[in-house]
């Protein structure tokens, strides 16, 4: 017990503790005399740099249209493969792949399907005359070519926890609902979602702080570009304290992705236990 | 006698604990363990406008025996080396024998990819106790590295080393403040690579300068048959930063100006995104995406008729196995190239100094750095090397290679280079993909370089 308490301390309270301190530091590793005490500045500094601001919101929009997608997705498959009489083991371990391939291979693997000149994508596009879109290279369509890779890879999570879930469901309850004539909708607004509900909420806390801090697919993909089309802020967090050595404004932007994910982790998890209350 | 005491197969909970530490420290010394060299990039095969300008003798240099004079108490010593995971790295690791022969220090070599070179130094060597004795730097990071250096001026000249011998537009990237703290190890220069044949069909002359270039490549760009003008990146790449810094200097702007402002905000900052959009109409279909794999792959592949690289790429667009066109490639020199220099220097906190500095003595000496470009690693710092018939022979383009390299110009020394860099090529995909006219993209990058330039 006791070593496993010094390792947890050693390796995430104090460092947490260490980056909270530094985030009130100037402290840049290229400039080393000049390390002190600043305040808030880092802070001020990060939210006056429009390109940290339009961070947040690209973060906002990377995180909720994922988890969103993912979970309408995953939830359609779900109660398609539950009415299925036969291949649901088949289809569970085909939907298994996207989740167990490392993020930096799903996203090189995109990266090189996505290509404008040799992605497999653009020439079934060009056979199709549909022309050589640059996914990964255009503002318009960086963001969402992102997201679709984001989805792709997650949405078979949320598939198989809500299949689970499906599946361990009373019959009789349903069988009950269709005895007083109750339709496919009506059993499922009045039965299926409620009685989900906490594992629906679990599923949106998980993916929904992975979504807010995704790092690999971005950096791998765009890098955060074209521009700052696709930076979010944990790409931010890196740009500071990786490009720009800077760890006093890193660990300060690494502190508002915290306080975001707290934040929605907080909401969710109070949703959950109303749920549960209820 | 217990039953595991007995049986020696029986698994103990201790014996398993055991097993996976001796695993975890055997996973770990393999890790350290030097892996076989691999292969170096080919040598490009000799050509026929290769110059014979030897003007000294690689062996008569002063410090060619620089490792005989390696004082007897550094034998046996180890120092470990960060170099680059590529070709530079493994010519350089295919040295170390007739390093260890001559000295006996022996040296163990850990090889990462660019940026993570450059965050494990800048991170290992402000902690205080580096990872690295010596290491390979690009002279960007020399600026930033500079205060945990070891100021090697004292060393040259208790040595003798003749820095006459190293071109001099080389040499000087290892110098900040004033002070030597690094030593060139393999000299880059921008030139122009290009299709002797394409040019030759619809007769345009090589192009001495870059507004030739992009008339050149206007002329040159026929969609049609897949082919383009020019190959340059127009995604998120340090590349699409140096082209436009160099468009900025052509302009005849400065990246920071004396009184310390973002030169870009200037007309000649504008007038260098308005000519990198220009050029990218010249460019392959899928330039916005293009990083300086795809740059260099579309004019190996022949999908374009030229491309603006460094010099590195010789030996490759050179050689048949690694480039279609290899047979038609020529050069040409472009005044104010961009330069890039490779260089080596010696962290301030080692306690392998003098050891770490015979390494660097030799392997930028002669008979080191002969040995480096022989083996595929880049080009040679020093003069005698350059000009001596086998490195002509092997790099034909040495004589445009040293033209352009006496005209180049260097990105400014400032420590947060890093962060200047990422706000020009931000700035510059955003113009590029359209997101924001060259103003509003400036004004933009302004204001992230701002507080880099007060510090």
């Amino acid at each position: 017990m006791l070593p496993a308490l010094v390792a947890t301390l050693a390796v995430v309270v104090f460092p947490l503790f260490y980056s909270f301190g530094l985030s009130f530091y100037h402290y840049v590793l290229t400039d080393p005399r000049n390390i002190h005490f600043d305040g808030l500045t880092n802070y001020a500094h990060a939210f006056s740099d429009p390109t940290f601001r339009n961070s947040i919101g690209t973060t906002l929009i990377y995180g909720l249209g994922t988890v969103t997608a993912e979970l309408l997705l995953g939830m359609v498959f779900a109660i398609t493969v539950n009415s299925l009489t036969f291949g649901q083991g088949l289809i569970r371990t085909a939907m298994l792949v996207p989740v167990f391939m490392t993020p930096a291979v799903v996203a090189f693997m995109w990266r090189f399907m996505l290509h404008p000149d040799m992605g497999i994508i653009n020439y079934f596009l060009g056979l199709a005359g549909f022309g050589h879109p640059v996914w990964l290279g255009d503002p318009k369509l960086a963001l969402p070519s992102i997201m679709g890779v984001e989805i792709w890879r997650n949405t078979p999570f949320m598939f198989l926890v809500f299949l689970a879930g499906m599946q361990s469901l009373p019959l009789e309850l349903f069988e009950a609902a269709a005895v007083d004539g109750a339709s496919f909708w009506q059993q499922f607004r009045r039965l299926t979602l409620p009685l989900l509900m906490p594992l629906i909420l679990v599923a949106v806390i998980i993916r929904g702080m992975d979504a807010l801090r995704e790092f690999d697919t971005i950096f791998i993909m765009t890098g955060g570009g074209p521009g700052n089309a696709t930076e979010t802020i944990a790409i931010s967090t890196y740009r500071y304290s990786f490009r720009n050595y800077d760890m006093g404004l890193g660990s300060a932007v690494s502190y508002v992705i915290f306080a975001i994910v707290f934040l929605f982790g907080l909401y969710f998890v109070r949703r959950m236990n109303r749920t549960r209350v209820d | 006698m217990s039953r595991q005491d007995a049986d020696p197969t029986f698994l103990t909970r201790r014996r398993f604990v055991g097993a996976l530490a001796a695993s975890a420290a055997g996973l770990a010394l393999s890790a350290c363990a030097q892996p076989a060299a691999a292969p170096a990039a080919t040598a490009a095969p000799p050509a026929s406008n290769a110059t014979s300008a030897s003007t000294s003798n690689a062996t008569s240099a002063p410090g060619a025996n620089a490792a005989a004079t390696a004082p007897a108490a550094l034998r046996g010593a180890t120092i470990r080396f960060g170099a680059l995971s590529n070709y530079k790295g493994d010519a350089l690791e295919k040295t170390f024998p007739d390093f260890e022969k001559a000295t006996g220090i022996k040296v163990e070599i850990d090889k990462l990819p660019n940026a993570n070179l450059a965050d494990k130094l800048t991170v290992s060597f402000a902690s205080g106790s580096p990872d690295y004795d010596v290491s390979m730097m690009d002279e960007t990071w020399i600026a930033g590295l500079a205060p945990y250096l070891t100021n090697i001026d004292n060393l040259v000249a208790r040595d003798n080393v003749d820095l006459k011998q190293y071109v001099p537009n080389g040499l000087a990237a290892g110098v900040y403040n004033g002070t030597r703290v690094a030593m060139p190890l393999d000299p880059n220069v921008m030139m122009l690579w290009l299709r002797k044949d394409l040019l030759a069909a619809k007769d345009i002359p090589t192009p001495t300068t870059f507004d030739e270039v992009i008339a050149a490549a206007e002329k040159l760009n026929d969609p049609a048959n897949g082919v383009a003008g020019i190959s340059v990146s127009g995604g998120q790449d340090s590349q699409v930063s140096a082209l436009v810094e160099f468009l900025l200097w052509n302009a005849g702007g400065e990246i920071i100006t004396p009184d310390r402002k973002f030169g870009f905000d200037s007309p000649a900052g504008i007038q260098a995104l308005q000519t990198y959009q220009r050029i990218i109409k010249s460019a392959p279909p899928g330039v916005l995406a293009y990083t300086y794999a795809e740059q260099i792959d579309a004019f190996y592949t022949g999908k374009a008729a030229m491309v603006f690289y460094w010099a590195s790429i010789g030996p490759d667009a050179t050689n048949p196995q690694k480039s279609s066109v290899a047979a038609n490639v020529g050069w040409a020199s472009v005044p104010n190239a961009q330069r890039g220099v490779w260089n080596l220097g010696i962290s301030k906190d080692s306690k392998n100094v003098d050891a770490a500095w015979e390494w660097i003595k030799w392997i930028s000496g002669p008979d080191g750095s002969t040995e480096f470009t022989t083996n595929g690693g880049g080009h040679s710092p020093r003069f005698d090397v350059i000009n001596s018939p086998a490195f002509q022979q092997r790099y034909p383009w040495a004589p445009d290679f040293l033209k352009a390299l006496d005209g180049a110009r260097n990105r400014p020394q400032v420590p947060s280079w890093n962060a200047i860099d990422t706000a020009i090529m931000n700035m510059t995909t955003s113009v590029l993909s359209g997101q924001k006219p060259p103003e509003d993209a400036i004004k933009g990058a302004d204001q992230q370089v701002a507080p880099y330039l007060s510090a």
